[in-house]
């Protein structure tokens, strides 16, 4: 069975602390929505707030942890430049936020979008 | 055999670049070259707009995509030059904007349009996009 929870800490006298794999991928899914580029994977816009866990996959075995994002490429940006810096922003992100070290960020791009899209769903709406 | 990602192993992780943005960011650069029109089943600017990308086929072998175009010539231009550019212009933009090595660039000119059916199915786009 999958694991849902990490534990981060335990000490004897001050309790545990568990942090779980949806925080994990909130925690990336913003790191990767700041970086300049990233678009929606999807049609439509980008997830704000918890829904950003949506672009994430988290695997956490042995207090590791592994990412696996899917994203769009704004046109115009530099996909694999953009693709590396995700990877960079992730993980620095993650590993500052839950001290738990994360040995790989797999980025698959899966699409660009290209700027009139934006302005064609906004006259439809 | 062609893949359909193009992935490049990174220190932090794999990077994979689905094939359909290589698709959609050599038919946007075939559509920036004058006296152009890529081919495609629906006809006119729609199908550009809605990032229909038939006229374009890309394999994808190991580090090296090749691509395979299929195009209209407007009618008044020189078929060899407006073929040329759009080599250039789609192996500048795969290699400029995704990264990736670009190996044979073939155009195959299909068909030339008279400049009024060019007017003809802009101002159709224009309508269905409106």
């Amino acid at each position: 069975m999958p694991r849902d929870e990490e534990l981060i800490g335990d000490n004897p006298e001050e309790g545990k602390i568990s942090i779980s794999r949806d925080v994990i991928a909130t925690i990336a899914g913003l790191a990767a929505t700041d970086v300049a580029g990233v678009a929606p994977p999807k049609g439509g816009t980008m997830p704000r707030g918890e829904a950003v866990r949506r672009l994430v996959e988290v695997e956490i075995a042995e207090g590791r942890v592994k990412l696996a994002l899917k994203v769009g490429v704004l046109y115009g940006h530099a996909v694999q430049a953009v693709a590396q810096e995700l990877q960079t922003r992730v993980k620095t992100e993650v590993e500052k936020m839950t001290a738990l070290p994360v040995d790989e960020v797999d980025v698959e791009v899966v699409r660009v979008v290209f700027p009139e899209e934006g302005r064609r769903k906004e006259r439809i709406a | 055999m062609a893949e359909q990602r193009w992935e490049t192993p990174q220190p932090l992780g794999l990077v994979a670049v689905r094939q359909e943005v290589l698709t959609a960011i050599a038919a946007r650069a075939m559509a920036g070259v004058e006296g152009v029109r890529p081919l495609r089943g629906g006809g006119g600017i729609i199908g550009i707009l809605a990032g229909s990308d038939e006229g374009v086929q890309i394999s994808i072998r190991g580090n090296v995509a090749d691509v395979e175009l299929r195009i209209a010539v407007v009618l008044g231009y020189s078929v060899h030059r407006v073929a040329q550019a759009v080599q250039r212009r789609v192996r500048e933009d795969l290699e400029g904007l995704v990264g990736i090595a670009v190996g044979r660039v073939d155009v195959y000119v299909r068909h030339v349009i008279p400049p009024e059916e060019v007017l003809m199915l802009e101002e159709r786009g224009e309508d269905a996009e409106g």
